[in-house]
């Protein structure tokens, strides 16, 4: 039987949803008068779904997509919207809520809508279920030099990982970060062979030079290399341009923040800080990223 | 310039401007970022600007491309005697900017207006 929290701070309309909610199928409702009511209950008996209503004077609906969706074991949200929050409702949808009904056609939409988004939940967490149990995955892809690639390749890269329990919600941002900068420095410094120290001295010069180099088929023909391994316990990012390299001993030797006032260094310092082991080969075009397995999640991912 | 952008940009007044970094960031050449960058340090000096808030309420984190451009406008605004603040920054964006040791070179508030205030004062 699906558990259902209803969330609303009108004890009128907490009923009437509960009483729709229940009529004709088995679901086992739950009732909170807030959006931090919500979340301390679900933190003690986690449920299936949430059915909250956007306008509450205490923690909104807002709030409560935004908190669960920080948290280890995100729930599917459906809020419920009064004439005039659409545009709200558009904002809790881009941050990450399942979907809304307007509160005039609850007793019409409120019901299949809770069902359709129990469907969908329920058939990505048995996909979620079946990923933890792979032991292993290998896969390499070669792709373009081509800018637009990188944020559809990092959040499939973050999605693979996530998918496997290897880290909380947190650590799944921090090694977008950390491969963005990676991804980035083998695209504009490894491939196209533009220094970044430049940008310091002369950003026009740098811009240009970025701009004249990816019409030039000599550099932006090159490829960028990507090995993904995941094992229970490690990820392994194996991210290799075809430019000729660099002295690796430069970065070595400087494993600080650069000057506040410099132009460049940071983005290595951020792979460094999120990935536990960063090794470059001698050539200086291909980095070996690892992160270790945080503590396994108790919960599959989107599955409580 | 068409299609995704590095920041959506607002005026809240006449000598204030919001920066909202976007998430697409990565989707765009580095020069082209840094174009925008241009053009809004343009504008910062152009009209005069005292106060800048970036709000990161669209992005989870910021990269070392954002970081390099946030540097420049924060050193042309304070050229012109204004100051620059940021608002609405994950916990991982305020770890990255520990990290970089850009947390305390600019106020962080947890709002919009409450930085716009602080700003004022």
């Amino acid at each position: 039987v699906p558990r259902v929290l209803v969330v609303d701070d009108s004890p009128v309309d907490r009923h009437l949803v509960g009483r729709l909610l229940a009529a004709d199928v088995p679901m086992e409702v739950q009732f909170a008068s807030d959006g931090q009511e919500a979340i301390d209950l679900i933190a003690r008996h986690p449920v299936d779904l949430i059915v909250a209503d956007l306008d509450m004077p205490a923690a909104d609906g807002l709030d409560l997509v935004d908190a669960v969706a920080q948290s280890k074991s995100p729930v599917p949200i459906v809020l419920m919207t009064a004439k005039g929050s659409e545009t709200l409702a558009v904002a809790a949808l881009q941050r990450g809520a399942a979907g809304y009904v307007p509160k005039r056609s609850l007793a019409k939409l409120l019901l299949p809508t809770v069902q359709r988004t129990l469907a969908l939940s329920e058939r990505q967490s048995n996909v979620n279920r079946l990923m933890t149990q792979m032991v292993w995955r290998n896969e390499q892809l070669h792709i373009d030099n081509d800018h637009q690639l990188i944020l559809p390749l990092v959040q499939y890269l973050q999605q693979c990982v996530w998918l496997n329990r290897h880290c909380d919600a947190t650590g799944r941002v921090r090694i977008g970060v950390a491969l963005e900068e990676a991804l980035v420095n083998a695209l504009y410094h490894g491939n196209l062979e533009v220094d970044s120290a430049l940008r310091s001295t002369d950003r026009k010069q740098y811009r240009d030079l970025v701009q004249q180099r990816l019409q030039n088929p000599f550099y932006c023909d090159r490829q960028i290399h990507v090995r993904l391994t995941i094992s229970p316990e490690k990820v392994i990012f194996v991210i290799r341009d075809e430019g000729p390299g660099f002295d690796t001993s430069r970065i070595a030797q400087s494993p600080e923040a650069p000057d506040l006032d410099s132009a460049s260094g940071r983005g290595m310092l951020l792979i460094r800080a999120f990935m536990d082991e960063v090794v470059y080969n001698s050539v200086g075009n291909e980095v070996t990223l690892v992160k270790r397995a945080e503590a396994v999640l108790q919960s599959t991912p989107g599955s409580e | 310039m068409n299609g995704p952008r590095a920041f959506l940009v607002q005026r809240d007044s006449d000598d204030a401007l919001i920066i909202i970094p976007q998430r697409s960031i990565t989707s765009l050449a580095e020069d082209e970022a840094f174009t925008e960058m241009e053009d809004l340090l343009l504008q910062v000096e152009k009209d005069g600007i005292k106060i800048v808030i970036v709000d990161f309420k669209q992005s989870s984190y910021v990269a070392s491309t954002m970081l390099e451009a946030l540097r420049a406008v924060s050193k042309k605004v304070l050229s012109l005697n204004g100051g620059m603040a940021l608002c609405n920054v994950s916990d991982v964006a305020r770890e990255i900017l520990r990290l970089v040791k850009f947390e305390t070179r600019w106020p962080i508030h947890s709002t919009r207006e409450k930085a716009l205030k602080a700003m004022r004062e």
